[in-house]
């Protein structure tokens, strides 16, 4: 078993580089902190360990040694709970909340990297175990590459065409182009109202877009990305100041409504289009039709 | 006038938090016969009052003032 040391240890090496570099302080904005980052590290350790540990140990003919996966898949199902419940409980002080459906897509993409960790580190391993350390480096660069292209999500702008419009009020009603936000009665209020807020409209360019912005979930992420990058004109006790999306039923077409503390029209247009397309909002009603012929399966 | 009033009981360490959503809680009017009955309604003098009372009860109970017509406003927990 000797011989299985260094590639142990440049596979668990490889799994834990890998997991740095995929815990960013990114759009998520999410974990921020030392100790946030410390929980997915040692995580990350653990997964690149067992993902090691399963090549030698396959290669002696130890099988029972697949066992150690089904206890990592359990193990990491735990993180999944973990992020719902931190992010849920944190969500309800947010001055703009980032929704369950959002929180939902970061628990599954904090799991769903630990698995790419024991992939990581498992490749390399083998390729370190059957070659040398030269292939095995070359392999896990070729690994941190896969999952970084594995990581990264669909964005807003390749799913719709973002303008610009200045909001205004017809009566009470606060509209942004032809889309009815909300009815705001105070004078006071709606001058607020104009004088902070900025509204948007996100044209899909097709079916399958239509869908996936009418869900509420990928809305509310919209709005809570703008105010982490651009500061909310809003506070408790002011029930009145609250960014809201809605949609135009006719076409499809959603109308964003947001109170920025910068004013900044391209700023915030490379916001929204820079927002992660939802894995839970994700609809493809065209790819239905297309398999509709396809007979039972 | 309907109302609708949404109940959302969560356990929290033990005790029992309600959160009521979508709910009326007061009315402004400036006309007193279209006022409702079977809730806080405010009468005023003016439309001037209605807005300063509207503000102050937006600010205390935490709900937004919509203006239904010129005469009557409502206080709404969303």
């Amino acid at each position: 078993m000797d011989s299985y040391v260094y590639p142990v240890l440049f596979g668990i090496f490889c799994g834990v580089t890998s997991r740095m570099l995929m815990l960013r302080t990114d759009y998520r904005q999410y974990p921020t902190y030392l100790h946030g980052k410390i929980i997915h590290i040692a995580l990350g350790f653990i997964a690149s360990a067992l993902g090691s540990i399963a090549v030698p140990a396959l290669i002696e003919q130890e099988y029972t040694a697949i066992t150690f996966l089904t206890v990592a898949a359990s193990q990491f199902r735990e993180v999944r709970n973990m992020e719902r419940n931190t992010l849920a409980q944190l969500d309800q002080y947010e001055l703009v909340p980032r929704g369950n459906t959002y929180i939902e897509g970061i628990a599954i993409a904090f799991e769903s990297r630990n698995y790419l960790v024991i992939l990581t580190s498992m490749v390399t391993t083998l390729v370190y175990v059957l070659t040398n350390l030269i292939i095995g480096i070359i392999a896990a660069v070729l690994c941190i590459l896969l999952s970084r292209v594995l990581m990264d999500g669909g964005k807003l702008k390749d799913i719709v065409d973002i303008e610009y419009v200045e909001p205004y009020f017809k009566g009470e009603g606060l509209y942004v182009d032809n889309i009815y936000i909300m009815n705001i009665g105070l004078p006071a209020r709606q001058e607020e109202v104009l004088k902070y807020g900025m509204g948007f409209i996100l044209k899909p360019k097709n079916f399958n877009a239509r869908s996936t912005i009418a869900n509420l979930g990928q809305r509310q992420a919209i709005l809570h990305d703008i105010t982490t990058a651009l500061g909310v004109y809003r506070d408790s006790g002011t029930p009145a100041l609250v960014p809201l999306a809605k949609r135009d039923l006719d076409d499809g077409r959603v109308g964003v409504f947001v109170l920025p503390q910068e004013k900044d029209k391209e700023k915030a247009i490379n916001v929204i289009g820079n927002t992660p397309t939802l894995e839970n909002a994700i609809r493809m009603p065209t790819k239905r039709k297309k398999n509709e012929g396809g007979g039972n399966n | 006038m309907r109302y609708v009033c949404q109940l959302n009981v969560k356990r929290m360490r033990g005790v029992a938090t309600i959160n009521i959503e979508k709910v009326i809680l007061a009315v402004l009017t400036t006309n007193p016969n279209k006022a409702p009955s079977g809730i806080a309604v405010f009468h005023c003098e003016s439309t001037e009052e209605m807005y300063k009372i509207g503000a102050n009860l937006e600010a205390i109970l935490d709900g937004i003032a919509h203006k239904l017509t010129d005469e009557i406003m409502i206080i709404v927990k969303h």
